[in-house]
């Protein structure tokens, strides 16, 4: 009798806990839904309910989406993005991997040093003036390279990877070593594919760090028009339509399902991106909070 | 004794060994050197009168040197700024943190693992989106004639606005910054969770414990080193407040609660009250303070936890 009664307790206690999370999802996604109605219901369902979640059918309307896609702005804008990416990632990950490597050989004399020295820069920062006038002095201001170089080393992605490679099976690196292989042998052949996972994870969080990056074109790049990132753009004509000039667009005849449609479409990727690659992100997560 | 031309073929051998290690290490020290060691250096300027012609460097050091701080300890609205920043920090920590944690321990006592696995990935999802989209997404729900603002005129609630009201602004700004990073944050201490020995539930089963005890006396004890990194991080951020956010977000009517540090760096850095010597003295400020934290917070952790943090 007893058993079953405390059956019971556990099981209304679950379905607390499902409701909580059903409710929690749904605060997540009502204001998802509600753009992505908007964006197809034309100027009627718009000014009619605003607060619509899903779209009146006899008053569906993809002007928006056509006027989004016909739009040079946007497609520059995305493949500058796409540009600054993919050299940020590369070059990050190659400089950050063969650092974390370096400082997670124990007898190199020094090793104490140079970690001091990556460590440093993640507790403390020059700011944003110095910054400026640093790179200003390098004569990086309003060049391709501004975007790309500036946090080019991560102290924390070094540390990461280097307290993964300690963590590796000694015996693996030793036998190498010993066979006479020489050190860049031994990173490129033994140490790399095992990072593969934290590497995965690292290049996610990179990339999409510096997609939704839109501060270094701002501060540091202003002038180089065919640079303006995607991120740049959503902001003048979602964020700031009223200060701004969108883009140099005339957007009044679109009204506000133009900025709603551009919504969807930025998110779109992202969200196809992160469900693609959600095992590896969360197994990365795993292996960088875990420590052994 | 070991003689000389012994300690010449070990040095030999030694640089033999290691040289590739550091080639391996240059590339990376040198980007490390030139982007943020030499900015540190910059900050020589705070003690400086910035003029354009003769660079960083080359200024004339300020009479007296402390006269940027003095102007600026002296500026009210300097103090105004830090309040602002400190509260929002608070507020954020004292909400974010708790119920970040709350969520992660009920998620871990879902039984079904396609629903967790559904939750999971949902939550997770803002997380990834840039703040200038979420802003934009929020501006529009909350703004006037947005599906808040409509909903709440049915039901015959009418006069809030949540982008220009202050305290309805506050508790937006928090909200969404929730609403943004629980499921990261859930993810980390469901990690941190899963290395807990499952011997300790096992234990406080045979004890005849319930759900809650083991919640309460193992997976939560389990959790105390994530714990302890997640607060040297808070606290150490405090004067952080985040600036993507309220860049984006926030607008001249709301500017007296929700002005930072930062947003106030950054106009006078590239905005209409240029002053290069004023800024980077705020950015040394910064800079000092959150240093001292993440020290003295780590300090503490390692007392707590004897393992360090850092």
């Amino acid at each position: 009798m007893r058993k079953v009664k405390k059956l019971h307790s556990a099981n209304f206690v679950d379905v607390l806990i499902v409701v909580f999370f059903i409710l929690m999802v749904s605060i997540s996604f009502v204001p998802l839904f509600n753009i992505l109605s908007l964006s197809i219901s034309d100027e009627y369902a718009a000014i009619t309910n605003p607060a619509r979640l899903f779209p009146d059918f006899k008053h569906v309307s993809f002007v928006a989406y056509k006027a989004v896609l016909k739009s040079t702005a946007i497609y520059t804008s995305l493949l500058a993005s796409l540009l600054v990416v993919v050299v940020t990632t590369l070059i990050h990950m190659s400089l950050t991997l063969m650092v974390g490597f370096a400082v997670s050989k124990n007898d190199l004399p020094g090793r104490k040093v140079m970690v001091l020295f990556v460590l440093f820069t993640v507790l403390f920062s020059g700011g944003l003036i110095p910054t400026y006038l640093t790179l200003s002095s390098y004569g990086m201001i309003n060049t391709f390279w501004v975007m790309v170089l500036p946090n080019a080393v991560n102290g924390y992605n070094v540390i990461l990877i280097r307290n993964h490679i300690c963590n590796m099976p000694k015996g693996l690196t030793e036998a190498a070593e010993i066979d006479g292989a020489n050190p860049f042998t031994v990173f490129l052949h033994i140490v790399l594919p095992l990072c593969i996972p934290v590497v995965a994870t690292l290049s996610l969080f990179c990339a999409i760090g510096k997609w939704n990056d839109w501060t270094s074109w701002f501060m540091f790049a202003s002038r180089v028009q065919w640079l303006k990132p995607f991120q740049n753009v959503l902001q003048d004509i979602v964020v700031n339509p009223d200060t701004s000039n969108a883009a140099g667009m005339d957007l009044s005849e679109y009204g506000a399902a133009f900025s709603n449609a551009l919504i969807v479409i930025a998110l779109v990727p992202i969200i196809a991106l992160y469900i693609l690659t959600q095992k590896y992100l969360v197994k990365g997560l795993f292996i960088g909070s875990v420590k052994e | 004794m070991v003689k000389r031309t012994d300690i010449t073929k070990l040095r030999k051998g030694w640089f033999k060994k290691y040289w590739i290690y550091y080639a391996m290490f240059l590339p990376g020290g040198l980007f490390l050197l030139l982007f943020n060691y030499v900015p540190m250096g910059g900050l020589v300027l705070a003690f400086k009168d910035y003029w354009p012609k003769h660079g960083m460097f080359g200024s004339p050091w300020a009479e007296p040197f402390y006269k940027n701080f003095a102007v600026l300890f002296e500026d009210v609205y300097f103090w105004t700024v830090v309040k602002n920043t400190l509260i929002i920090s608070v507020l954020r920590f004292a909400t974010s943190f708790p119920f970040t944690i709350f969520v992660a321990l009920l998620f871990n006592e879902l039984r079904s693992k396609t629903f967790s696995k559904f939750v999971q990935t949902i939550l997770f999802i803002p997380y990834f989106i840039s703040w200038v989209i979420i802003s934009g997404i929020v501006k529009k729900v909350f703004g006037a004639d947005g599906m808040v603002d409509t909903m709440l005129n049915r039901i015959g609630i009418s006069g809030i606005s949540f982008m220009s009201d202050d305290v309805p602004f506050m508790i937006l700004l928090i909200a969404v910054d929730i609403w943004k990073g629980v499921g990261y944050g859930m993810v980390l201490y469901i990690a941190s969770m899963s290395a807990i020995n499952y011997e300790l539930y096992e234990a406080v089963e045979i004890d005849g414990g319930n759900r809650l005890t083991k919640m309460l006396h193992v997976t939560l004890p389990g959790l105390k080193l994530l714990i302890s990194m997640q607060l040297v991080m808070s606290f150490s951020g405090i004067l952080n407040g985040g600036f993507d956010q309220i860049y984006n977000m926030y607008s001249v009517p709301v500017r007296d609660v929700a002005d930072i540090l930062d947003t106030y760096l950054f106009r006078i850095s590239f905005g209409e009250e240029q002053d290069h010597s004023l800024s980077t003295a705020v950015g040394l400020f910064k800079s000092v303070i959150g240093f001292v934290l993440i020290l003295a917070a780590n300090k503490v952790s390692n007392k707590l936890n004897e393992e360090s943090v850092l």
